[in-house]
């Protein structure tokens, strides 16, 4: 069987150890991602959701349980499994191009140019390949990382708040764009953001996680179709209900008068 | 048109201070502020300085001196480098050498003048005494650059799967070279500092401090004052020169530096 994405988060606990002693921060998730889907895994700071991600990603190690793709059993990061970082990470010294590049293993120059710039237009940075980092706009980096982070094919691809520190407009562009790359490449993506409107937008599922220890509330299902409508009244329903998950809705919505 | 306007101002304005410090030397020589059979007078210097362009002397031994320097400073920086890259990726190395290099490191460089004629009584105690001196910022620097470089950019390397070569060649390189290049722009500057004093320390080679130590003997102080004329302006040259490789080298650091 081609293996396609599927991720199976068992039994998985965390704990850092400090000074004080230990810090329980995962406690006993579960969490089963179907091949292509996009979930998003909402919650506060501190509920250890960027920790989950940096588990499935293999950045950290020494936890209880088991995480499995397609089956087996991870060990360590792996080029099946991309991310992309909250702060965009591009190294200062390189071109876009070049940064978009660096990943790329086992590839003649003329493939390795091929994928560069399939991935440039990909994310639309066409026209900006031999720019800097610190010539781009914050929209424009985290384009570029997205690059950087596909030019494997990653089967699996983990997003760390990366719309975070846009602006609002920037971030509902980036929405759409992400929407489109995900479908183009057909990849799973797991997102972790704290922006209930995106994790609407884009979800296939949300998973709402509590805090201190990090445990797994509730998962919400998002049947709406696609292209989703921020202005309909599923959208805002679907809002509300996970808002409710953090006491944050309006006890009467919609109530309409003539 | 700006921007040379902009340039032309700052060079006048570099040159204001020396211009003004040549005016009052040349009054004070002029009405006798100054003790004339003690302090030459601007005119003394020139001539001096005709004097020793004519016989050839000023271009010969500054000639040596500049090519001493750069031989010891080729020497030590390079030998720094290697030490400061080794220090800041190893850290039972760092542990076991830091230490006595920090001990080392506050001997007077002077002191080991004596040690260094025993090597060789040539040329060679001459370049390792400016080289042991540029060693010393190139170390300082190039490990704290290969220590600050930023986790996340490693981290960057571990999902792409990064042997520790490619690390070292991708991400800890480029990213501690600015932080190298400080440390030779200060390191060639010492090295010109170190060479009158080794020309004075170890003799007998030539070179422009051999030269004004000389002069001093035959209280020349005309021809001293040529010397450390030619002295400050050459170093002047060289920091120039490394201050504008620095930026050339590490344009997005500054540039990060100065969005900040």
């Amino acid at each position: 069987m081609k293996s396609t994405g599927t991720l199976a988060v068992k039994n998985v606990s965390k704990k850092f150890k400090s000074q004080e002693g230990e810090i329980h921060v995962l406690d006993d998730i579960n969490l089963s991602v179907k091949s292509g889907e996009f979930i998003t895994i909402v919650g506060l700071s501190g509920c250890g959701k960027t920790t989950l991600l940096r588990l499935i990603v293999g950045l950290e190690s020494d936890y209880a349980g088991d995480i499995l793709l397609d089956g087996r059993k991870l060990n360590g990061p792996s080029l099946d499994r991309g991310i992309v970082f909250q702060d965009h990470r591009l190294f200062p010294w390189l071109t876009v191009e070049k940064n978009v590049g660096l990943g790329i293993v086992g590839k003649t120059d003329a493939e390795k140019k091929e994928i560069v710039q399939n991935h440039i237009e990909l994310v639309g940075l066409k026209g900006f390949e031999k720019s800097y980092p610190y010539q781009l706009s914050g929209g424009m980096s985290q384009r570029a990382a997205i690059a950087r982070s596909l030019v494997n094919n990653p089967k699996i691809l983990l997003l760390d708040e990366p719309l975070g520190a846009l602006d609002a407009l920037t971030r509902m562009y980036m929405h759409k764009e992400l929407e489109r790359i995900w479908k183009k490449e057909s990849i799973t993506m797991i997102m972790v953001t704290h922006d209930v409107d995106e994790a609407v937008y884009l979800s296939d599922k949300i998973v709402v996680m509590s805090a201190r220890p990090g445990k797994l509330q509730k998962i919400i299902p998002v049947p709406l179709s696609r292209p989703r409508d921020r202005a309909s009244i599923d959208f805002a329903q679907m809002k509300e209900k996970v808002l409710e998950e953090f006491m944050l809705h309006t006890e009467q919505n919609f109530n309409y008068s003539i | 048109m700006k921007i040379k306007n902009i340039k032309l101002t700052h060079v006048l304005e570099a040159a204001l201070l020396p211009a003004t410090i040549f005016v009052a030397w040349f009054l004070a020589s002029r009405y006798n502020v100054l003790p004339g059979n003690l302090f030459p007078s601007p005119s003394d210097v020139l001539a001096g300085f005709y004097e020793v362009l004519n016989d050839g002397s000023f271009f010969y031994n500054l000639n040596i001196s500049v090519i001493r320097v750069l031989k010891g400073f080729l020497l030590g920086s390079t030998t720094g480098f290697l030490i400061g890259i080794t220090l800041g990726m190893s850290r039972f190395l760092e542990k076991l050498i830091t230490p006595i290099f920090n001990a080392i490191r506050q001997v007077p460089l002077p002191a080991w003048a004596p040690l260094l004629v025993l090597v060789s009584l040539g040329e060679m105690s001459r370049v390792l005494f400016i080289a042991m001196g540029a060693c010393y910022p190139v170390v300082l620097n190039t490990f704290e650059g290969v220590k600050s470089v930023r986790h996340d950019y490693m981290e960057v390397g571990r999902m792409f799967k990064f042997s520790k070569v490619k690390c070292f060649f991708k991400i800890i390189l480029p990213s501690s070279f600015p932080a190298t290049l400080t440390g030779l722009r200060l390191s060639l500057s010492i090295s010109w500092m170190l060479v009158v004093a080794a020309e004075i320390f170890m003799t007998s080679g030539g070179g422009i401090g051999e030269m004004m130590w000389a002069c001093r003997e035959f209280s020349r102080m005309d021809l001293v004052v040529v010397g450390i004329i030619a002295i400050a302006f050459v170093g002047f040259a060289m920091n120039f020169t490394m201050r504008k490789l620095e930026r050339l080298f590490s344009f997005w650091r500054i540039t990060l530096k100065q969005s900040r």
